[in-house]
């Protein structure tokens, strides 16, 4: 079967500014796939292109096989049966919702247009707002809307920029499950972008992550993304990171943290040693592990953000790790620390966005507020 | 039709589109194109020299027209910057009676055009008029040789009644300038030692001085395209130098020259207006972060900011439009007549008609640049919206001349095919007269259009296409309806600048056709005031609706700010 959406290629630039680098992309029939990555990557210029709202500057784009844009071929957007949702929802102030919604299927006779005005709108919970004006209704209210008036042509595939990015945090994680339910009730094929790792990891069957300049550096379903990371970027990007450098011997890289498996790289190789602030376990009891000092315990209720050093290294890096619940054991107790193999992650010195990287720099932990 | 199936048919790849320059983005290219034309062909006439009038030219009236202009400019862009910056301060900064009066009703000059006022004094201040009479009752005088008056038909009488009537432009610019400062700006100069007039005249001015400069600006290109008041006062004017030229000596290409002539004034206009424009954007602070509480005057000084206010008040709007009123209420008859009936008709056509293809042709241009963002059409339609800067006789030069070719060549074509002379089709028609009142006002259509676009998201646009929508389509569902009010703003102002036109008007009108510009000029040249009255009220009235709009538009902003003052 052809892919409801595929990208090959592709590639594109504003003046000198790239924003697409050679990426390629397929999207399956009823598959909901996220791409993740930070803000002005070029997402967003992604999804553009897939529109038919730019013109292809090098690559090529197929919907259902057929090519709809290629260099010196462009098929326009209202030709191309693709819904879009804007990250502003772009609703049409002077249109009342139902005339917002019907907007795309105007083609149809009225005798068909009202009843699937009335089921997109029933769909989203929005049938008492019929008649209201989008200016009447709240950011999560305008949100449906926009999600239903997409939805009323039944396009073949829809692209969703930022689709929560208005929303306040509560209301965030209910529209979502909401959006879920109605798209896959829908059936179509989706390309939702986002800088949120965890709504990506909620929403999506297969993710894939891109970096600045438009890179893509990892495709996979979430969890495969989140439990092997391709790269330091990768990694980094869920949440806060510590690094340790270090070399492999043996086909290990030694730590004071503890040894950690070289996964295949090569004998004599510098490697960097990234692990999760939750790649790392804080303990009382195991007297094998490294001792550490506690700089700080900061408790953010589901868990304690603590930052240590290694014991009689004064001058020494700190490291972040998260401990469950409350963290009591700081002050007179001595705490010893070791790796989490499932959290640690060894890659080549250098890859992409080393300089990015700081000791325990993210580009982007939604929750973090480093105490 | 299925998706798939449309998108199976590949059109050819060549042509327009794999260019990427559209339908929409070609026919956007040939109307700014036409309305360039007269632009392009005033330049192309003033840069190419050697006719033999020019050495005449500049043996014999040149120095005296151009040094009239210059005295006339000086003139009226001190009054106006006197005027219209005293005005504007007073209403901004301080309490006294009647100011929240004065902050609309001060615009209101504005409705008048400067030949209207210019004959309405005349007939008042003439020997034969009331005011001198009453004089002569009081001093018992007979003869003009007993006392001294002023004359107003002179270059001072014409620098007096333009800048009454031309003044609201600075008075507006300077008052948005002065409320967007912040009041610690005063402060803190008043707290470092210098008193409220030097305040005012080392901080306060300095800071408007960029909007100051845009306004005094347009009234200095207004003072360059008026035609009435200086033929009326006989003010040997470059503008007037134009229809010596051309109907006197009957040389297009003298005309031309002297129109060149202008054309440079123009240009030094133009660019200290977009410089000055620029550097508001740098000097304006955005929204004052406390606004001052305009202070209450009391005694003396308050009597004195009420006079000051009322005068100009008075003598550009009150006492011309008292003295029309009275005129035409003297003669009510005329108002039924048959010459004021048929001007009136073809006032309100060309105007209806000027108005709706410059509204139409400014949504193609603002939605054609913002559809395609071609460089081509951008650069193109900032040309084509240069009318509103170049002198109607100038630009009646430029439509004059194109049309005159094209006739020729139709003429030329007819007799040689047919054997039938066409003579002149185009020029002196109606139409010809329709578009220069475009080419000249385009400006505005084009900018309350564009103004009005850019608050819609692009988004909006982008969703409307994924739905289905053509560019077509979008425009008409989705940003005519947006636009709506900004359209028809564009229309009135557009309308009513129609109906006020003289010079391009006197010099294309098709024969014997008379408008109630004309007609006021017609009148007035030949001293039947009475006669001229009617019209010049009619066009009076008409110039009150875009002070309307303006006052609606300038209160908006007011109520805006102080909603904004009562969150902080």
């Amino acid at each position: 079967m052809t892919s409801a959406l595929e990208i090959s290629g592709l590639s594109h630039a504003f003046g000198r500014t790239r924003v697409l680098d050679d990426v390629s992309c397929t999207v399956e029939p009823r598959e909901i796939v996220c791409l993740l990555g930070p803000s002005g990557c070029g997402k967003t210029t992604l999804l553009r292109l897939a529109a038919g709202l730019e013109r292809v500057q090098t690559g090529a784009i197929k919907l259902h096989g057929q090519t709809v844009g290629e260099p010196g071929w462009h098929v326009p957007p209202e030709s191309r049966r693709i819904g879009l949702m804007f990250q502003d929802y772009a609703l049409f102030p002077h249109l009342t919702i139902a005339d917002n919604v019907a907007f795309g299927i105007s083609g149809l006779p009225a005798a068909r247009r009202r009843p699937r005005v009335h089921e997109v709108l029933f769909q989203v919970n929005m049938q008492a707002y019929a008649d209201s004006y989008p200016h009447m209704l709240s950011g999560g209210q305008q949100q449906r809307v926009a999600l239903a008036r997409v939805l009323a042509p039944k396009p073949e595939v829809v692209l969703l920029d930022e689709p929560f990015s208005g929303l306040d945090e509560t209301l965030r994680i209910q529209v979502r499950e909401e959006t879920l339910r109605v798209l896959n009730q829908a059936g179509t094929a989706v390309l939702m972008v986002t800088h949120h790792p965890e709504e990506a990891m909620f929403m999506s069957d297969r993710m894939m992550v891109m970096g600045p300049g438009g890179i893509i550096h990892q495709v996979g379903a979430p969890a495969e993304v989140y439990a092997n990371p391709a790269n330091r970027f990768v990694a980094t990007f869920f949440g806060r990171t510590n690094l340790i450098t270090g070399v492999v011997r043996n086909g290990a890289v030694d730590t004071p943290l503890g040894t950690v498996a070289a996964g295949g790289r090569g004998e004599g190789c510098a490697v960097d040693v990234v692990f999760r602030s939750n790649g790392v376990i804080l303990s009382t009891a195991d007297e094998q592990a490294c001792p550490v000092e506690i700089v700080s315990a900061r408790p953010m209720g589901r868990d304690t953000r603590v930052r240590f050093k290694l014991a009689g290294d004064e001058a020494g890096a700190t490291y972040l790790c998260r401990v469950p619940g409350i963290f009591t054991a700081g002050g007179s107790a001595r705490v010893t620390a070791r790796l989490d193999p499932a959290g640690a992650f060894v890659f080549h010195r250098g890859g992409p966005a080393t300089e990015r990287t700081s000791v325990s720099g993210p580009f982007f932990d939604p929750s973090a507020d480093d105490a | 039709m299925t998706a798939a199936a449309a998108l199976a048919q590949r059109p050819p790849r060549l042509g327009f589109a794999a260019a990427g320059v559209d339908g929409w983005t070609l026919g956007a290219l040939i109307v700014a194109g036409c309305v360039a034309i007269p632009i392009g062909a005033v330049l192309v006439l003033a840069a190419g020299t050697g006719s033999d009038i020019w050495g005449h030219l500049i043996d014999t009236v040149l120095a005296r027209y151009v040094g009239t202009t210059l005295g006339l400019m000086a003139g009226v862009g001190a009054g106006t910057l006197i005027i219209g910056v005293g005005t504007a301060w007073l209403v901004t900064n301080f309490g006294f009676p009647g100011r929240g009066l004065f902050e609309w009703s001060l615009l209101l000059p504005l409705a008048i055009p400067s030949y209207v006022i210019a004959f309405v004094f005349t007939d008042f201040l003439e020997f034969a008029g009331p005011v001198q009479g009453l004089l002569r009752e009081l001093g018992g005088w007979t003869s003009p040789r007993d006392y001294w008056f002023p004359e107003i038909r002179s270059l001072g009488g014409a620098i007096a009644v333009m800048s009454l009537v031309l003044y609201p432009y600075v008075y507006l610019l300077s008052r948005a300038a002065f409320l967007e400062q912040s009041v610690g700006m005063m402060e803190v100069s008043r707290s470092l030692g210098r008193g409220p007039w030097r305040s005012f005249l080392t901080v306060a001015v300095p800071l408007a001085r960029p909007s100051i400069a845009v306004g005094v600006s347009l009234v200095l290109m207004e003072t360059l395209n008026d035609f009435g008041t200086v033929d009326f006062f006989a003010v040997q004017t470059l503008t007037l130098g134009i229809f010596d030229v051309w109907f006197n000596l009957n040389s297009v290409a003298g005309a031309a020259q002297i129109a060149g002539v202008i054309l440079l004034f123009v240009m030094v206009l133009l660019t200290a207006e977009r410089f000055s424009r620029r550097r508001q954007r740098y000097h304006g602070q955005g929204r004052a972060l406390r606004r001052a509480v305009p202070r209450r005057l009391t005694g003396f000084a308050a009597l004195l900011s009420t006079l000051a206010c009322t005068l100009p008040l008075a003598l550009g709007f009150l006492l011309p439009v008292g003295l029309l009123s009275a005129d035409v209420a003297a003669n009510l008859e005329l108002v039924g007549g048959r010459a004021f009936l048929t001007s009136a008709g073809n006032s309100l056509l060309l105007a209806a008609v000027a108005a709706l293809v410059a509204v139409l042709i400014g949504l193609q241009l603002a939605y054609g640049v913002r559809l395609s963002g071609n460089r081509a059409l951008k650069s193109l339609t900032r040309v084509a919206s240069l009318g509103y800067a170049i002198p109607g006789a100038v630009l009646a030069v430029g439509v004059m001349i194109p049309f005159g070719f094209l006739d020729n060549w139709i003429d030329a074509q007819s007799s040689r095919l047919f054997g039938i002379s066409t003579g002149l089709i185009l020029s002196g028609t109606g139409a010809a007269l329709v578009f220069a009142y475009v080419v000249r006002f385009l400006a505005l259509s084009q900018g309350a259009v564009e103004s009005g676009l850019e608050r819609v998201t692009p988004n909006i646009d982008g969703a409307a296409r994924t739905l289905g929508c053509r560019p077509a389509g979008v425009l008409w569902r989705v940003h005519v309806p947006l636009l709506r009010g900004s359209m028809l703003t564009a229309a009135i102002l557009v309308f009513v600048d129609t109906m006020k036109e003289l010079p391009m008007t006197v010099i294309m009108r098709p024969f014997n056709f008379e408008t109630l510009a004309t007609q006021v000029h017609q009148f007035a040249a030949s001293e039947q005031f009475a006669e001229a009255s009617p019209a010049a009220l009619a066009i009076v009235l008409a110039g009150i609706l875009p002070v309307i709009i303006l006052s609606r538009a300038m209160r908006n902003t007011v109520h805006i700010d102080t909603r904004a003052e009562a969150r902080t």
